[in-house]
């Protein structure tokens, strides 16, 4: 099954037009992890982190989504 | 020196790792990939051979291949039979300091895609990988040029240790800068400056000439 994994959040969004072949359900969504794990080392942002997939199966309907965020606060 | 060319199909094997062997190749035409199979399936592509460079010079020591070579688009090659090649290098040293300058150039390339993957973000080793085919390929040609580059985003994702949503999500940006554009099987290179400046490229490793144009 080919799914398709737009990302926004930090940086600009981009949608996914080529798309990824995943052999299960449970593939597709170790994948939107990985991708959002890969796409977080790119953000220069220096103290926090906010991105998200959504993801399309081949109809184009949103089926899944997952979000990665990372939240600092001094302690005093 | 006997030679016979052989036209071959995008995605077949040219060499299968271990596969005994007793010739190298010489690319002619197209592009290969050197890849690393790994235990999970996932494939790893650590080297790119152009037309004009031999990719496994290991063939004229060892019996059997050390890697498999992919063709990444239609490919015409020339077999080197190793016994006719160790002869001419025999009789000319110059053959074989060219084929030694190659080693160490493949050597310094991959030092590089070891930095590229360790070092730098994801859109740098892209800008990063096309400013090195665009010099092996001697394409460089002011600040707007274009050349081959048969490489699909998945094999570029293959190459730098990404997923391919997000090669493509980084083509996206570095067309947005207007830096680069890959369309169709060539690399549109619109500011040659920029690109440089973004993969923090320093081209000087491949300042060895690319040897083997002596033989072909």
């Amino acid at each position: 099954m080919r799914y398709y994994f737009d990302i926004g959040g930090n940086g600009p969004e981009t949608r996914d037009i080529e798309g990824l072949e995943c052999k299960s359900v449970e593939e597709m969504h170790r994948r939107a992890t990985m991708i959002l794990a890969q796409v977080a080392l790119d953000v220069n942002h220096a103290d926090c982190l906010n991105l998200r997939t959504i993801v399309r199966d081949s109809r184009g309907r949103a089926v899944y989504e997952a979000r990665l965020s990372v939240e600092g606060r001094i302690l005093s | 020196m006997p030679e016979q060319e052989t036209l071959l199909p995008a995605h077949s094997d040219i060499v299968r790792r271990g596969q005994s062997v007793d010739s190298a190749c010489l690319v002619v035409e197209g592009f290969l990939a050197r890849i690393r199979d790994t235990s999970s399936g996932r494939r790893q592509i650590t080297a790119f051979y152009l037309p004009g460079e031999m990719p496994d010079l290991d063939a004229l020591l060892v019996p059997s291949a050390l890697a498999t070579l992919l063709a990444l688009s239609p490919v015409r090659i020339q077999r080197v039979p190793r016994a006719a090649m160790r002869d001419a290098i025999a009789r000319y040293p110059a053959i074989g300091e060219a084929l030694w300058r190659q080693t160490i150039m493949d050597g310094m390339i991959a030092m590089e895609w070891v930095a590229n993957i360790g070092q730098r973000q994801a859109r740098a080793r892209i800008a990063h990988l096309i400013c090195e085919v665009a010099i092996r390929s001697r394409a460089v040609a002011g600040e707007q040029f274009d050349f081959a580059f048969p490489v699909t985003q998945t094999h570029i994702a293959e190459a730098t240790g990404m997923s391919p949503v997000h090669v493509n999500r980084s083509v996206q940006a570095l067309r947005a800068e207007r830096a680069l554009e890959l369309v169709d099987g060539r690399a549109f290179v619109r500011n040659w400056a920029l690109l440089q400046d973004i993969a923090e490229f320093e081209g000087s490793y491949l300042d060895m000439e690319a040897p083997v144009r002596l033989l072909a």
